[in-house]
């Protein structure tokens, strides 16, 4: 059987994959600074949490484990938790509305949202 | 066709004994060495600033199997070392993701390459981005948030360029192997 590295129909799968990853870049967030992050266990909201500039640390702890959040200079990252695959604390800090982190072991996810209580100015 | 190796007869099982016997130890040894590149993975990290990024070695084994033994063997190779992998190092939920995504890498590997159109670099790296992306949707299940597909291009770019450079990798070593 031969081996080519590459082959001519290629290209669609290729294509396939790109226009997967520019559809998936254009659904991805606003990308707007957030202020407060949201924690949802099992989809259901257990707390928000102001993204200050102090260094403050919040935690979460529910029937699955303890999550422990540090938040500081307005952006959120998991500083400590019980699980045993510790991927929640790896994430990046994040800060952008939209974006997520996860702790699949503790079925838990802080997400930032722009603002704690509705619209910042009601024109009338 | 190396495809017909250890190509079981009608009622499902191998045409002779040793046949069989053959098939077992090179499952058996390429699920061990499946486990052992896995095994490094997880003592050499990524760190991207975010969990989960990795080349995934052990999918060279997968990726091998299925053109060197078939898809039925490439299947109970990746079953075995997924769940013994999640035994000795990760959890029951880890098995759950690595689950999702081997299977579904596999199954549409195995499709495209039945095709018989697209080079398996191609095939494996088609495999990479569809392994993250059942990842991706396994995770947005269990935690109910849909927010986590925001991380979805990045997985998308890895998982391309990890399927990519496991194909070339088992071109490599096929080709010494015949």
């Amino acid at each position: 059987m031969k081996l080519p590295f590459f082959k001519k129909a290629d290209i669609f799968l290729f294509a396939l994959i790109i226009v997967l990853g520019a559809g998936s870049l254009l659904l991805a967030g606003s990308g707007k600074q957030g202020t407060v992050a949201v924690v949802r266990v099992d989809g259901e909201e257990v707390s928000r949490i102001q993204l200050t500039e102090a260094y403050q640390e919040h935690v979460t702890e529910t029937a699955y484990g303890t999550n422990i959040f540090a938040i500081e200079g307005g952006t959120i990252r998991v500083k400590d938790a019980d699980c045993r695959g510790q991927d929640c604390v790896h994430f990046a800090p994040i800060n952008k509305a939209g974006q997520t982190i996860v702790c699949l072991p503790h079925h838990l996810s802080v997400t930032i949202e722009g603002s704690s209580d509705g619209p910042d100015v009601v024109v009338r | 066709m190396a495809e017909d190796r250890y190509k079981n007869n009608a009622s499902g099982g191998p045409r002779s004994a040793a046949a069989g016997t053959k098939a077992l130890t090179t499952c058996a040894l390429l699920t061990a060495l499946a486990l052992v590149l896995s095994y490094i993975e997880f003592l050499l990290p990524i760190s991207l600033g975010m969990p989960g990024i990795k080349i995934g070695f052990a999918n060279i084994v997968v990726v091998l199997a299925l053109y060197y033994l078939g898809t039925r063997y490439a299947f109970y190779i990746n079953i075995a070392r997924i769940c013994l992998a999640a035994l000795l190092f990760g959890s029951l939920t880890s098995a759950l993701y690595a689950l999702a995504g081997g299977l579904v890498s596999l199954g549409a590997m195995a499709l495209l390459k039945k095709a018989d159109k697209f080079s398996l670099t191609a095939v494996s790296a088609t495999g990479g981005v569809l392994h993250n992306l059942a990842q991706v949707a396994v995770a947005a299940l269990i935690t109910r948030t849909p927010g986590i597909f925001g991380y979805f291009p990045v997985l998308l770019l890895a998982g391309a360029a990890a399927g990519i450079f496991n194909g070339i990798v088992s071109i490599l070593v096929l080709r010494k192997l015949r």
